[in-house]
């Protein structure tokens, strides 16, 4: 169940409006989760980009946009990334005389949960035939 | 003291329910109220449409109620069982962003929205939205006296409310 009001809003939310807050949301709880993580005050990060707590707390509590350039320097500072762009490597293959086609390949790995490995059905001794054990 | 019926507004995610509250005589919830408030308003519709793919989409169906997400703006009420419950400014924690709709996380699972408004004050006590704030402590005080004294209980999947006879129309 859904409220209709909220439901209609949604309906009319443009895809980009769903990306901005997927990476906004994304970005916050990972930043947050790095100074936690690497146990960084926001006053310690103040000091080492060289700001005014102020300024990050802004950062950090809505007051200001990240630019790319914030997001380096914090990157920088907590040592990991905070966002990755997706890499395609081009490849060209000549196809006949002056033509050639360009290919581009994403590489990407599918986790699969591990299957459980195959149980050993165990049974009564007096239910083995022994030749059958043989080999 | 005016009844409100504690009810679903969205249980569509795979991770979080959200709960509203509507005054017993009135047509629309609060968070309803919020929205169509703010639906058609050429500078705030942006901004609306980013708190609903919020909700819905991050906190509903994707990452649950993170802490992270929310700005703790009142004195919190020690509670058992499970500990501390806070009246929390779902105002999406970024971006400048224009409005506050206020909330009563009760576990990663469950949410009870409330109104919201404009913000035009730093503090949620202060400019256009301190009128819905006061409201909007005043209806968490009650659900939260309402699962002190088990009028309701929150249904074992984390993700409910149900009345002490087992019904999901709440009034309280």
């Amino acid at each position: 169940m859904r409220s209709k009001v909220f439901q209609r809003i949604i309906e009319n939310t443009p895809k980009d409006v769903d990306i901005f807050v997927d990476w906004y949301a994304d970005l916050l709880v990972r930043i947050n989760q790095l100074l936690r993580e690497n146990n960084i005050s926001k006053k310690e990060l103040a000091e080492k980009l060289e700001k005014s707590p102020s300024e990050i707390s802004k950062w950090l509590s809505g007051e200001h946009n990240f630019t790319l350039r914030s997001l380096a320097k914090l990157s920088a500072e907590l040592g990991e990334p905070l966002m990755e762009v997706p890499k395609r490597k081009p490849h060209a293959a000549f196809i006949s005389g002056n033509s050639r086609s360009v290919h581009s390949f994403v590489a990407c790995k599918k986790f699969e949960p591990a299957k459980p490995s195959k149980a050993i059905e165990w049974q009564q001794a007096s239910e083995l035939s022994t030749l059958s054990n043989v080999g | 003291m005016n009844t409100f019926a504690l009810e679903l507004f969205d249980d569509q995610g795979q991770v979080c329910t959200f709960y509203t509250v509507r005054w017993e005589d009135a047509s629309l919830s609060e968070t309803d109220t919020f929205f169509v408030k703010y639906e058609n308003d050429s500078t705030l519709q942006r901004p609306l449409q980013e708190l609903a793919s919020f909700i819905s989409n991050k906190i509903g169906d994707e990452k649950g109620a993170l802490e992270d997400y929310f700005r703790f703006e009142n004195a919190a009420q020690a509670l058992p069982p499970t500990g501390t419950y806070k009246v929390e400014d779902l105002s999406i924690n970024f971006g400048n962003f224009p409005l506050r709709l206020y909330c009563l996380r009760i576990s990663e699972t469950l949410v009870v929205l409330f109104n919201g408004g404009e913000k035009t004050a730093d503090t949620a006590q202060g400019g256009k939205t301190s009128m819905v704030f006061q409201e909007a402590n005043s209806f968490s005080k009650r659900i939260l006296d309402a699962l002190i004294n088990k009028d309701i209980y929150i249904a074992a999947d984390q993700r409910a409310f149900r009345s002490c006879d087992g019904s999901d129309e709440i009034l309280i």
